[in-house]
């Protein structure tokens, strides 16, 4: 049944679906969507609309513009490196060095391209280029296929009961499916993260004034799983207006010297409840860990001392469940200043 | 206003910064590999030409490496980038900056308004794979490439790239309210063509524009209107 109420929440939907809303003003249309189908069927296909969209911009550059591109930034570099001096390394030990990486791209382009093929553009007045091969696929098309796993379950639909009314039991089914949303939207931004803003872990435990619960910085996770090393964090926003912190791990689990990613998200368990029905419940020592699979990614979730914690990987799920526990107790860069971020939290306002 | 060789790429209007210095080592353009296809897809987008989208990044990644010191480390950059994009595109195609005016017809909502039932958006979505019916989703490309650029871009930012509302505000130049109203009103045209598109190939009934539908003559009119507006 449509009321004018509709007209009113369908921008409301917009800025729900894109993590804008403050968690008040998402009850208000949360509320609304458990009575009106028409809304939620609106909500359905503006999401599906988004999936689309998504993959319409997959594919990724043609291998000869690419080529062209990463001609004219390795020129650019060389001229530029070749009349500095060198400069300092002003970044952390913490962080991951990425040098090299245009090098790299470059000479995988040299690998393996038919003698014939030339990346100069049809008229292309500029100089000769230097003679490339096309960018080697199968790296590219694995960083494709994680993100478009990860997009197609963002682009997943809320599964309702089409009745236009709804009892308890199916609100019971909308909050259980919001759930589930928040674990695929941690699995999806571990498949496909952004850049950490902060390298610092004491830094990053400034996060806790957005996230609303102490961000304790685990500086090494447990040593079951191999060397670890703490990448950078950063703050996401999660439908509904919340926001988590996002911890970027590298993990070494065996000596075959590949790296594994772990993120670790912390968040305030009393705003957000995560969780999805095929998670197994285990405990590991006194801790209570629900673990299990989402979307092709390992995940573990748990709560100690009223932090919430959800962690995403490719490790099987014993060292998943292991790592999560021991999160909570752990050695951390900020555990010394735990009891001053409980005060300060206090004294900050909530939400920014 | 824009000079040619404006050394702050991030900001439209000419930089009172004066280092024009390329980037004193290498590491910073690796950061940028990345990007170089969302960066290419968001031009095509833009440019609606391959070569023009080649250009266009290639001017975007030179710029953003001759203006290194400008990119505070830490923060996104992938943000920082398409500023510098957008840009560069504003002021090579257009004088004014974006469009400030929109055609938009009647301002109403179909899937709001009453036009389209719940089933017909259902129908234009497959239940089981949770994404548009094949056919209907080719034409989303389509839709999206006629809409005015501001939409255009608001759209691809927010629902493709995932950019948060602060930071589409700073990459296209606006406050955060423009950057909503054009979001709204950019995807209502999106649906309102996704709805045409689907009527004229026949998956969806036409709609009327009222909840009325139209009489085929005199005594079926006034039997419709006995049994009184639904």
């Amino acid at each position: 049944m449509m009321t004018g109420e509709c007209r009113r929440f369908a921008q409301l939907v917009g800025a729900l679906l894109d993590g804008e809303l403050e968690p008040v003003v998402t009850l208000d249309v949360e509320d609304h969507l458990v009575r009106c189908e028409n809304c939620r069927e609106k909500m359905a296909l503006e999401r599906a609309i988004r999936g689309s969209l998504k993959k319409a911009f997959e594919t990724p550059a043609p291998s000869d513009v690419r080529a062209r591109l990463l001609a004219t930034m390795q020129s650019a570099s060389t001229a530029a490196s070749a009349s500095a001096p060198p400069e300092p390394d002003l970044i952390t030990t913490e962080r991951v060095s990425t040098s090299g990486r245009l090098d790299a791209a470059v000479a995988d382009e040299s690998q393996s391209t038919p003698p014939n093929h030339s990346p100069s553009r049809p008229n292309d007045s500029a100089p000769a280029r230097r003679w490339l091969q096309t960018f080697g696929i199968a790296s590219a098309a694995a960083v494709l296929l994680a993100w478009m796993a990860a997009h197609e379950q963002i682009g997943t639909l809320l599964r309702l009961p089409s009745h236009a009314s709804m009892n308890d039991d199916a609100k019971m089914l909308l909050s259980a499916h919001i759930n589930e949303e928040l674990l695929r939207d941690f699995v999806a931004q571990h498949s496909r993260p952004l850049p950490p803003e902060k390298e610092d872990p004491n830094q990053v435990g400034q996060f806790e004034r957005y996230v609303g619960v102490p961000v304790h910085v685990p500086v090494h996770l447990t040593q079951r799983a191999g060397p670890t090393h703490f990448v950078g964090g950063r703050i996401v926003p999660i439908h509904g207006g919340e926001r988590a912190a996002m911890l970027q791990y590298e993990v070494r689990p065996s000596s075959d010297g590949g790296v594994q990613r772990v993120t670790l998200f912390v968040y305030d368990p009393r705003k957000m409840h995560v969780g999805a029905p095929n998670l197994a419940r285990r405990a590991v020592g006194s801790t209570e860990v629900h673990v299990g699979q989402t979307d092709g990614y390992s995940v573990a979730v748990t709560q100690r001392e009223g932090v919430g914690y959800a962690m995403a990987s490719d490790l099987d799920p014993d060292t998943s469940a292991d790592l999560v526990a021991a999160v909570g107790g752990a050695p951390t860069a900020s555990s010394h200043r735990s009891a001053e971020s409980h005060l300060s939290a206090e004294d900050t306002a909530v939400h920014p | 206003m824009k000079t040619p060789d404006d050394t702050d790429p991030t900001s439209v209007h000419a930089s009172e910064l004066g280092c024009s210095e390329p980037a004193p080592h290498s590491r910073f353009a690796d950061e940028l590999v990345p990007h170089l296809d969302a960066l290419f897809a968001m031009a095509k987008r833009l440019t609606r030409s391959t070569t023009e989208a080649e250009d266009l990044v290639q001017d975007t990644v030179l710029k953003a490496m001759r203006s290194e010191d400008h990119y505070r480390p830490g923060t996104n950059l992938k943000a920082w980038l398409y500023r510098i994009l957008t840009n560069t595109f504003i002021n090579k195609h257009r004088r004014g900056g974006l469009e400030r005016t929109v055609l938009e017809g009647p301002d109403s909502d179909p899937l709001v308004d009453g036009w389209v039932s719940a089933s017909s958006m259902r129908q234009l979505r497959n239940p089981e794979e949770h994404a548009l019916r094949p056919i209907v989703e080719s034409e989303v490309q389509r839709a999206l490439d006629e809409l005015p650029t501001d939409f255009k871009l608001a759209v691809i930012l927010c629902d493709v790239e995932e950019f948060t509302y602060e930071e589409i505000a700073k990459i296209m130049g606006c406050p955060v309210g423009t950057v909503m109203s054009r979001l709204h009103r950019g995807r209502r045209l999106l649906q309102r063509s996704l709805y045409s598109h689907a009527v004229a190939i026949g998956i969806l009934p036409s709609e009327p524009m009222t909840n009325v539908s139209e009489p085929t003559d005199l005594n079926a009119f006034r039997a419709k209107k006995s049994r009184g507006a639904a």
